[in-house]
C-alpha cells in the first residue's frame, strides 16, 4: 500500500505496528542484557543524544545515496528483459525501482525541511555514483558486493540480499554519524529508525527552546511535480511528516521485519501471514523472492523462514524464461573500449544522459521542482539508450550494457 | 541458397553505408538478425536467392577492397549499387526496411520477441528527431520542448 501511513486501519499497517511493538519489547530486553541483543535491533540509546543537526543532515545524505545506489542495478535488470517478454518479472522489478526513486526524493524533501541541501550527482569528496562492483553506501554490509548486470537468477538473489533485513549468516550494518563518530547499524530499517530518533531528539531539544528544526524554506518536491510513480510524495514540515516519510520507506522497502529471521516460528502461527489479495503491496524483499522462485505468495504462505513453506512463495507460477534476457557484461566501463569506437560513443551518450538526469534531479530537489518535468523526458531518453546498449555487442560476446559512470 | 555464415555481418557493414547510420545504431535496434533472416526468406520464396547471394558477395568485395576508407566505399556503393542494376530493387528494399520497417509497402512481421518491433525500431524516427507514435514515448509535455539531444562530443 503506497500511502498506507494515511490509513492506520489497514491490515498491513496493523501488522507493521504489531511488529514494531514487538520489536520495541525486544529492544527493552536487549538493553537489559546486551549480549543477547538481536540483530536488527537499534544501537544503545546512550550515544543518540550527542547527534547534531549536521550529523543528521549527513546521515540523510547517506540514506539518499543508499536509495540511489540500488537504482542502476535494478534498471540494468529491468532493461535487459527482451521486449514483450517476462512481463510479470519486469513489472515487479519496475515496481521496486520506482519506489527507490520515490524514497530518494522524499529523503531529499526531508533534508530540505531541516535546512539542508541534498547533493545529487555532484562529487563532494566521495562520488555520489558508486563505481560498480560496489558495496552499499553507509557500509551496510561488507560482504555484499553489487554488480551491474542483467536479470539473472543469481542477480535476483543479490537483490533479495540488498532488501534483506539481515540474519545470522549475514550481519548487516549501516553506519550512522553521531558527533563526528560512527555507529554501525545492522539493518537498513534500524538505520532509518535511528535517524528518526535523532530527528525526534533534536526536535524535542529545539521545542524546549521554543524552536523547531523544521526551518527549511526551500521549495520541496510536491505531488504536483512527482506523480504516478511508486506512491504519493510527502512534503515535510513537521515531525509527523518526517515520521510519515520514514514509515513509508521502511514499510515499502528495507524491512521492519527482522523478527522473521531472529525469532522462532510457532506452529500454526498466523502472525507472519502477510500475503494475499487484501495486501496491496509486499516489501521489496518478498517481491524479489517471487521473481527468484517464479511463484507468487499465496495467502496461506508464511513469511517466516521456519514455517512449513520456509518463508518462500508457493502460489501460482510466474512465467519466467531466464533466456528471454539480453546478457550484458558485468560492470561495464567506458574504458573497456577504444575512445574512437562506436560502442564507446554509445556508452558515452548514455552516461551523458544519466549525468544530465542527476543534475536535473539535483536542481529539482534544491528548490526548483518544476524542472522535474524535463527530468521525466531525460529518464525516457536514458531508458531507450540503455535498451540500445543491451543489444549492442561488447566484449566477451555479451552486450555492452549501460555503465552508469560520470563523464568529464 | 547456400547458408552464408557471415551474412548478417556483411548486411550490417553494407547497411551502415546505405543508411548513413553507424553500425552501433543498427545493432542497437536489435533488428539485424531478424532482418537478415527475413530478407533471406523473401528471396528464397521468390526463388531468387542468387541475387541476394551475389549482392552480399559484391558488398563484401567493396568493403574488403575499399574499407576503412569511407569515401572510397561510398563512391563504390554509389557506382555499383545505386544506378539501375540488378541490385537496385534489393538495395531499395534494404534501405526502406531499416528506415521504415516495411518491405514492398507492408510492415515487416516477424515472430518471436522482435514481433512488432519493425515499426518501433525504424531509423526514420531518429532521423527526424521524433518518436514512433504509440511507442518510445518521450514524456508528457515534451512537445513543448526541443528534442533532447544528449549525444555528446567525447572530450
Amino acid at each position: 500500500m503506497s500511502n498506507s501511513y494515511q490509513h492506520n486501519n489497514n491490515p498491513r499497517r496493523q501488522q507493521l505496528n504489531s511488529r514494531l511493538k514487538h520489536k520495541q519489547q525486544q529492544e527493552e530486553e536487549a538493553k537489559k542484557s546486551p549480549k543477547t541483543m538481536l540483530r536488527g535491533a537499534a544501537a544503545p540509546a546512550t550515544t543518540k543524544k550527542t547527534a547534531t543537526l549536521e550529523d543528521l543532515k549527513e546521515n540523510l545524505q547517506t540514506a539518499m545515496e543508499l536509495e540511489h545506489s540500488t537504482i542502476p542495478p535494478y534498471l540494468c535488470a529491468l532493461y535487459s528483459i527482451k521486449e514483450g517478454k517476462n512481463l510479470m518479472a519486469a513489472e515487479i522489478v519496475k515496481s521496486v525501482v520506482i519506489e527507490e526513486m520515490l524514497h530518494m526524493v522524499m529523503v531529499a524533501n526531508l533534508i530540505n525541511s531541516i535546512g539542508g541541501s541534498p547533493i545529487i550527482g555532484k562529487v563532494k569528496g566521495k562520488p555520489f555514483i558508486p563505481s560498480y562492483p560496489t558495496r552499499l553506501p553507509g557500509n551496510v554490509d561488507k560482504d555484499l558486493i553489487i554488480n551491474l548486470t542483467s536479470l539473472t537468477k543469481e542477480q535476483v538473489r543479490v537483490f533479495c540480499k540488498i532488501e534483506h533485513p539481515g540474519d545470522e549468516e549475514r550481519e548487516v550494518k549501516v553506519q550512522l554519524r553521531v558527533n563526528s563518530g560512527e555507529i554501525e547499524y545492522h539493518s537498513i530499517g534500524a538505520f532509518y529508525e535511528a535517524v528518526m530518533e535523532q530527528i525526534e531528539t533534536l526536535e524535542a531539544e529545539a521545542q524546549k527552546k521554543g524552536k523547531t528544526i523544521f526551518t527549511g524554506k526551500t521549495q520541496q518536491v510536491t505531488p504536483e511535480h512527482y506523480y504516478g510513480a511508486g506512491g504519493s510524495i510527502i512534503n515535510v514540515h513537521s515531525i509527523e511528516d518526517a515520521r510519515a516519510v520514514i514509515d513509508e520507506i521502511v514499510d515499502q522497502g528495507e524491512g521492519s521485519f527482522g523478527s522473521i529471521f531472529a525469532e522462532p516460528y510457532g506452529e500454526g502461527q498466523e502472525e507472519y501471514l502477510w500475503f494475499g489479495a487484501d495486501v496491496e503491496e509486499y516489501a521489496h524483499y518478498f517481491r524479489f523472492k517471487e521473481v527468484q522462485y517464479g511463484r507468487f505468495y499465496k495467502p496461506t504462505d508464511s513469511a517466516h523462514r521456519d514455517s512449513p513453506n520456509g518463508g518462500l512463495p508457493t502460489g501460482e507460477e510466474i512465467d519466467i524464461d531466464w533466456d528471454d534476457v539480453y546478457l550484458m557484461n558485468d560492470n561495464p566501463k567506458m574504458e573497456d573500449y577504444p575512445k574512437d569506437s562506436e560502442v564507446y560513443q554509445k556508452m558515452y551518450d548514455f552516461n551523458k544522459t544519466y549525468c544530465n538526469l542527476l543534475d536535473n534531479l539535483d536542481k529539482g530537489c534544491n528548490g526548483k521542482p518544476e524542472v522535474l518535468r524535463e527530468g521525466i523526458m531525460i529518464m525516457f531518453d536514458m531508458k531507450y539508450k540503455a535498451q540500445e546498449l543491451m543489444k549492442i555487442p561488447g566484449k566477451n560476446g555479451l552486450a555492452a550494457g549501460p555503465s552508469f559512470e560520470y563523464i568529464d | 541458397m547456400k547458408e552464408n555464415n557471415n551474412g548478417p555481418e556483411i548486411l550490417l557493414e553494407i547497411s551502415a553505408y546505405l543508411t548513413g547510420f553507424e553500425k552501433a545504431d543498427l545493432l542497437g535496434t536489435g533488428m539485424l538478425d531478424p532482418y537478415y533472416r527475413y530478407t533471406v526468406n523473401q528471396y528464397v520464396n521468390a526463388d531468387d536467392s542468387s541475387t541476394l547471394q551475389s549482392f552480399l558477395m559484391e558488398s563484401k568485395d567493396i568493403v574488403d577492397t575499399f574499407g576503412p576508407d569511407e569515401d572510397a566505399v561510398i563512391s563504390a556503393v554509389k557506382s555499383r549499387f545505386l544506378p539501375y542494376s540488378k541490385f537496385n530493387t534489393l538495395v531499395t528494399q534494404i534501405v526502406t526496411m531499416w528506415y521504415t520497417g516495411e518491405w514492398n509497402g507492408n510492415i515487416i512481421s516477424i515472430d518471436g520477441y522482435t514481433k512488432g518491433q519493425a515499426y518501433v525500431q525504424g531509423l526514420i524516427w531518429d532521423a527526424a528527431e521524433t518518436h514512433p507514435p504509440g511507442a518510445k514515448q518521450p514524456g508528457y509535455g515534451s512537445w513543448a520542448k526541443e528534442p533532447i539531444n544528449s549525444k555528446g562530443n567525447i572530450k
